[in-house]
């Protein structure tokens, strides 16, 4: 017998023999058994506005609970936490935080949610769902912020404790997940739809790179597969680049391309675009997608206004989509 | 000069010499489903991805003694080799 295991979580679906790793670097197999080298070890503790997430329509204003462990499943080659997300778990210093702990001290710090973030929560899946399930016991919401490089069966299991995601849809090209991240397009367009399917509150990001993916027809295709596949009330962010880890040499994406991108992804029907990580007239603001009043003004993560009332516009009484304060889902 | 490049063409193609990745299922090695999901899933075909490695055992022992990592289980969602049972 080889010993040999098949770690199914992610669509690398890694075959290793012992004393491999997979591709995400903290999945091992030790004498035939697949195991996780950072259950209970987060790299990063820290507390968060949902606005950082970003979740725009998702309890507005709450303090979240946010973790993370070394390792990811992807390389993208812009990767804003790579210190962490590309690090083997023994490069980095961990915290001895068990599911048990992760959900005190968020307690303890007065959050109402957790968020497991920064780096790819689907590769500490195990970490994830057995905090997410006692949190869940504990009266706190869960949080997921993921690339959604993740098989269905799994994904599944974990959305049955998991109030609401942030997917970054990063390109509509194959060829870009797989040259510039080091994944493919389609399983994470399949935990889109599956998440919107189970019901769970989805809301996508899109970091748009330039001379990568900032082209005007890729950004309106990334909007309307959105509109066809999980409606015009699913919230998307696109969000700046800035020069990071091995793409020094580009620029950060300007203001103007932002902007255009919003416009017409809100032309193209979506009731919800937001730009994020620069200073913009209106990007960071909820409008009412029947009458236009302003709902929500945001000033960086705060919170200025908050015109929502029991889930609907102030003004026309039209229900606004999210999850808000005291309201079950829209 | 075209024609040397259509000698040189008509040559590899007649001698079969032209590469040519092979198809997963002309792979004459091993056999089964878990065969043909290591060809699958094998570094050699994602190129792009980042690569399966080899760790020093005796190292992560250390740091498994010492706190640095965990071997929790994560078997839920691994399938085992039973070739050679």
């Amino acid at each position: 017998m080889s010993n040999r295991v098949q770690c199914v979580l992610c669509p690398h679906l890694c075959i290793l023999s012992p004393g491999e790793r997979g591709r995400c670097s903290v999945r091992l197999n030790v004498d035939g058994e697949l195991v996780s080298l950072v259950y209970g070890r987060p790299v990063a503790v820290h507390v968060d506005p949902v606005e950082k997430k970003p979740l725009f329509h998702f309890l507005p204003g709450i303090d979240v609970f946010s973790i993370a462990t070394a390792g990811c499943n992807l390389r993208c080659e812009f990767c804003q936490n790579w210190e962490i997300s590309q690090a083997a778990p023994e490069d980095v210093t961990p915290y001895d935080l068990p599911p048990e702990a992760v959900v005190e001290q968020a307690i303890s710090y007065n959050c109402d949610a957790i968020a497991y973030t920064y780096t790819e929560p689907v590769v500490y899946f195990e970490y994830t769902r057995d905090t997410a399930k006692l949190a869940k016991e504990a009266g706190l919401k869960n949080i997921l912020v993921t690339a959604g490089y993740i098989n269905q069966g799994p994904l599944t299991e974990l959305a049955e404790y998991i109030d609401a995601v942030n997917v970054d849809l990063k390109s509509m090209k194959d060829s870009y997940y797989r040259d510039i991240c080091g994944g493919t397009l389609q399983p994470v367009l399949d935990t889109i739809t599956t998440l919107k399917e189970l019901g769970t509150w989805v809301e996508v990001t899109n970091l748009i790179v330039p001379t990568l993916n900032d082209d005007s027809r890729e950004l309106d295709e990334l909007a309307r597969w959105i509109l066809e596949n999980t409606g015009a009330d699913t919230p998307l962010h696109f969000s700046r680049f800035f020069p990071m880890y091995r793409l020094t040499d580009l620029a950060p994406t300007s203001v103007s391309t932002l902007q255009s991108a919003r416009e017409r992804a809100l032309e193209i029907g979506l009731h919800h675009v937001y730009v994020g990580n620069a200073v913009t007239e209106d990007g960071m603001v909820t409008a009412c997608p029947n009458c236009n009043e302003v709902l929500i003004r945001r000033q960086g993560y705060l919170i200025e206004e908050n015109r929502i009332i029991n889930g609907k516009c102030f003004s026309c009484s039209s229900p606004v989509a999210g999850v808000w304060n005291g309201m079950e889902e829209q | 000069m075209k024609a040397l490049a259509f000698f040189l063409l008509m040559f590899f193609v007649l001698s079969g010499a032209v590469p040519e990745e092979p198809l997963p299922e002309q792979d004459s090695t091993g056999s089964g489903l878990f065969q043909i999901l290591v060809r699958m899933a094998g570094s050699e075909i994602r190129p792009w991805a980042k690569p399966i490695e080899n760790v020093d055992m005796e190292r992560m022992l250390e740091l498994f003694e010492s706190g640095i990592i965990t071997f929790h289980t994560a078997d839920w969602y691994a399938e085992k080799d039973d070739i050679g049972e």
